[in-house]
């Protein structure tokens, strides 16, 4: 190892400090909320306006989660959304852009400018609407899944990926007997690991925050998501917060609401995170 | 889980036997409550008609919800979407109803009634009208203990008050931690003031004591009113941060103790919870409220409420299914009468409530356990007064002494937006213009030039002369 010279680890402890103070700015609005979800409201006010660490311990407002609010419902109900939504949104994804790499795929090219005709023009709302509700999905888990089943910018994310693939691999499985199926299964999947988990944790985090759909699609209080539910409880239009007949979710039950809502995809990440870094580099550099 | 198209449709392939089921999206309020389909409101409502009343929520784009025909049986509209849906043939006419909705008249009121006419038809029905205030300044009474301050009557020992609560200590921490005024600006943080210069703010559109119609924006004593703010504001008396704090935000301020004086509604200073929060966190803190002051020449100072411009509309998908319609009629007829409408109010008599010797309301201890929600089938309304009599008896005197402000009704939003004026854009402009006077950015010396761009190139002239219009159609100027 190269002995470090006084000037270097001045420059070192100045990154690491300058780094900390980086962290903690992201860190701190974060430990707010979480020590506000344990802190009765009252407390944070007699400390002015917020605490970082918690003198007064309460779970209230994780008991009035489970037993006030619509959030262990909607739990049950974004749960579902992501993983058969993740599940339906691969299988299609990797599909089309398996495909779409390969050359020799009929109509390649039309079916690429019809792709790409759709991440620049949209139909609107109402229309959108009309079509949801035609195909019987209004008012159903589904319209939160099928809309938006297929992500174009994903689908060419793994078709340059599977584009990258050495062709003489795929000739030799060819010549080895492997069919289509197999090909993919055997020897595409097992290289496309980390381009899988990272468009795969894209779907899921995009299900799990689904919203859009929601709030247009599904008016049924039952089968809305979390996003939606938490939505309501964090605001209160103007006309409820002067109505004497409104209740308004306490603080302390709003900032739980928001650790549990957010709490699933943060403790995901981790373990996705190595592939996710060499995920995100694909397609960055062509060859 | 199965693919589920609730039926939420209006009139879809229903079977002609089964009972109607009617879905009445409230909103407001009413939209943060889901109580189960089954509870006794809804129940009792719907064996009184025969039909089963549904409580939904209020669709999130109304006006594809109404294209695709998938909208409540009944839902809330303000007047400019109203206007805008029956000219797009998406409500239903409801003219040929009117000789049955008597028992609806009668509780609203003739003329409330027909608020809700457009283009010569009837349109919707209109929520009863309290045009009621809530609002008033809240000061804290220990602080102005400490000081040695007596209340103060008039704009002048106001300003005393906010300067003494900003520079002298008044909590006696040895901090210069307060400021003498907090809330959400500039409404309804100002709301109480405005009055005390002879106008119930620019903005508004009232009648006058003679009747006549006038604009807010043009009111003599606007420039004045907004010299006195902006000495405020520049003399370092009002919280900063109050354009940019909800007014929910600007409570938690004061009752953490950084300002002596708030505009609030009694409902967010003294309903139990928000008593005991402030309790909680600032035991010594005593809240009290101010009468709005005397104008200069010692007339009583005014405060402006909305006209409460609440209608609720059914949608044209329901032409030709009379049965459906029918019962809507009964709902909204029964909800009128002295039963139903006691039954949204209060619930039910014996279990929420008993009827004492002479008429009156004895609430039982299931009205507060249970009656959270009853409100969400309050499809006409409700006399306020009464209703908080029972529900807030606690409360009484504190609403009681907001109500008591002489009041001033604004109608601006009845009126509907003539073709040229965009509400939206002169509202911006506005907003923009007025923080900037409060503030002290612009000299009050500017305001008719502000006035005369706001008529000239925002077309608000337009609007006012729309609004005189439309308050005769109305029969408000009479």
């Amino acid at each position: 190892m190269v002995k470090r010279s006084g000037g270097d680890r001045t420059f070192d402890t100045v990154i690491l400090v300058l780094l900390l103070a980086v962290g903690l700015f992201a860190l701190v609005p974060l430990l707010i909320v979480v020590s506000a979800s344990f802190t009765p409201y009252s407390e944070v006010l007699a400390n002015g306006g917020y605490v970082l660490i918690p003198k007064k311990f309460t779970l209230e407002g994780y008991i009035a989660i489970w037993t006030q609010t619509r959030i262990p419902r909607a739990m049950l109900i974004s749960t579902f959304v992501t993983v058969v939504g993740t599940a339906l949104n691969m299988v299609l994804s990797t599909g089309l852009a398996w495909a779409l790499s390969r050359k020799e795929m009929p109509g390649r090219t039309v079916i690429l400018l019809a792709l790409v005709f759709t991440t620049v023009f949209n139909a609107g709302i109402i229309p959108t609407y009309l079509i949801v509700k035609a195909t019987g999905l209004l008012n159903s888990v589904w319209a939160m899944i099928i809309p938006g089943a297929v992500s174009v910018f994903n689908v060419f994310i793994m078709k340059t990926f599977f584009e990258g693939l050495p062709g003489e691999l795929i000739e030799s499985a060819r010549l080895d007997g492997a069919g289509e199926l197999r090909l993919l299964a055997r020897i595409v999947f097992p290289l496309a690991v980390p381009v899988l988990l990272t468009i795969g944790l894209f779907y899921a985090v995009n299900n799990w925050n689904t919203f859009f759909a929601a709030i247009f699609y599904v008016r049924d209080t039952a089968l809305q998501p979390l996003q939606v539910v938490l939505r309501d409880l964090l605001t209160t239009s103007i006309e409820a917060e002067s109505s004497p007949d409104s209740v308004t979710p306490t603080v302390t039950l709003r900032m739980a609401a928001v650790v549990i809502t957010a709490l699933p995809m943060i403790v995901v990440y981790p373990f996705i995170q190595k592939h996710f870094q060499k995920g995100v580099l694909i397609g960055s550099v062509k060859s | 889980m199965a693919v589920t198209a609730v039926g939420a449709c209006s009139g879809e392939g229903s079977d002609p036997n089964a009972p109607v089921t009617i879905n009445m999206a409230l909103g407001g309020a009413a939209n943060d409550y889901t109580p189960d389909d089954d509870n006794v409101i809804a129940t009792t409502l719907g064996d009184a008609i025969g039909a089963q009343v549904v409580h939904q929520h209020s669709p999130e784009d109304l006006a594809a919800s109404l294209a695709a025909g998938d909208a409540p049986d009944i839902f809330r509209v303000d007047r400019n979407q109203l206007q805008r849906f029956v000219e797009q043939g998406l409500v239903l006419d409801l003219s040929d109803y009117q000789d049955q909705l008597g028992d609806y008249v009668d509780f609203v009121g003739e003329e409330t009634a027909g608020r809700g006419v457009i283009d010569g038809k009837l349109s919707a029905i209109t929520r009863y009208q309290n045009n009621v205030n809530g609002v008033t300044y809240w000061i804290r009474q220990d602080w102005l203990d400490n000081l040695g301050l007596e209340t103060p009557t008039t704009l002048e020992e106001f300003r005393e008050v906010l300067r003494a609560f900003t520079e002298d200590d008044p909590d006696g921490n040895g901090q210069n931690d307060t400021y003498g005024l907090t809330g959400a600006a500039p409404d309804p943080l100002f709301r109480p003031l405005w009055g005390s210069f002879g106008t119930p703010g620019p903005g508004t559109i009232y009648l006058d004591e003679s009747g006549e119609l006038r604009s807010g924006y043009e009111d003599e004593g606007v420039a004045d009113a907004i010299a006195y703010i902006a000495d405020l504001q520049t003399s370092g008396y009002v919280d900063p941060d109050s354009y940019s704090l909800s007014s929910m935000e600007a409570r938690d301020r004061g009752f953490q103790g950084g300002a002596g004086v708030m505009a609030q509604s009694w409902t967010a200073v003294k309903k139990q919870e928000a008593e005991e929060l402030a309790v909680a966190a600032n035991p010594d803190a005593e809240w009290v409220q101010l009468d709005l002051f005397p104008t200069a020449d010692g007339s009583d100072g005014v405060i402006p409420v909305k006209a409460d411009a609440v209608f609720f509309a059914l949608p044209a998908t329901l032409a030709g299914d009379d049965t459906k319609v029918e019962k809507i009629i009964e709902l909204i007829n029964y909800v009128s009468t002295e039963e139903g409408n006691r039954l949204v109010l209060y619930g039910v008599e014996g279990t929420h409530y008993e009827l004492g010797a002479d008429g009156r309301i004895e609430p039982l201890p299931a009205m507060a356990e249970e009656g959270g929600y009853f409100f969400v089938y309050q499809l006409v309304g409700r006399d306020e007064l009464p209703y908080l009599e029972v529900k807030f008896p606690d409360q009484q005197r504190y609403f009681e002494r907001a109500h008591d402000q002489p009041v001033v009704t604004d109608y601006q939003s009845f009126i509907t937006s003539p073709d040229g004026f965009n509400q939206s854009e002169a509202d911006r402009f506005s907003e923009e213009q007025l923080v900037s006077f409060l503030t002290g950015a612009t000299a009050p010396s500017e305001y008719p030039a502000f006035v005369d761009s706001l008529k000239s190139q925002f077309g608000y002239d337009a609007f006012v002369e729309a609004a005189a219009t439309q308050l005769d159609d109305l029969g408000v100027r009479s």
